[in-house]
């Protein structure tokens, strides 16, 4: 019996539409929150180095 | 098991592995592929598919005794246009999800974090101006990448600017320095 593979899309779904991973995704968004919005990321811009 | 049986027990897995890839290629014509032969690489990576948008990648971490489908997912933040986050999520086989605990648990984390520079390295093809944040939620995943970055620093900064960054400050990366999180963009020239 041959295995149904999934397409990527199919897999890209299955994986995003998980609560689980959205709630991995907005745990570390949250976590970068500070950095964002305390200057860090547009003073790392800025900055030539 | 004697260590020279399980060696070979593991090749013979893995080529078996690549069989297998070469075999689900043909049967994605329409999705992107990408192997040791499409991809020139300085340390050995899995094959891993793409979508067309190249913020989600998936691969098979293989080992003689079992394989974990890894998901690496961008994600671009919502209220900071350009940076995304780097998500790398172990699917595992009962259907379950679990963020990256240990990239270890195949004993190939190696391989793991070259299949993900190359997942980053194709990503920044497609997104030249945009920002990486690569973080852990756990202190001991944020001493993995530190580990892994400081290992591969002199290879990271051919290419990228990697910093560094705790709370609202970030810095050019510092070797022994603890950071909560790190943000790779591509090095201009």
């Amino acid at each position: 019996m041959k295995t149904q593979v999934k397409t990527i899309e199919e897999r890209k779904k299955q994986v995003l539409s998980d609560p689980r991973v959205q709630a991995i995704i907005i745990e570390k968004m949250e976590a970068a929150r500070e950095f964002i919005e305390g200057g860090g990321l547009e003073k790392m811009r800025a900055a030539k180095h | 098991m004697p260590v020279k049986a399980q060696r070979k027990r593991r090749f013979t897995f893995v080529k078996d592995y690549f069989t297998f890839a070469t075999h689900t290629t043909a049967q994605l014509p329409a999705s992107i592929w990408y192997s040791q032969f499409r991809v020139s690489m300085q340390s050995e990576f899995y094959p891993f598919q793409s979508d067309d948008d190249r913020l989600y990648f998936d691969f098979f971490s293989v080992s003689y005794d079992k394989t974990i489908t890894k998901a690496v997912v961008f994600t671009e933040f919502s209220y900071a246009k350009r940076l995304f986050n780097l998500a790398l999520v172990d699917v595992l086989s009962d259907g379950e999800l679990s963020d990256m605990a240990t990239s270890g648990n195949n004993l190939d984390l190696e391989k793991v974090m070259a299949t993900v520079s190359q997942c980053i390295r194709l990503f920044f093809e497609k997104y030249p101006d945009a920002e990486i944040q690569i973080q852990g939620n756990t202190p001991a995943k944020n001493r993995l990448y530190r580990m892994v970055i400081t290992r591969e620093l002199s290879n990271i900064r051919k290419y990228y600017e990697i910093y560094g960054a705790n709370g609202p400050l970030a810095e050019p990366f510092e070797v022994g320095k603890a950071y909560k999180a790190y943000v790779l963009k591509l090095r201009t020239l």
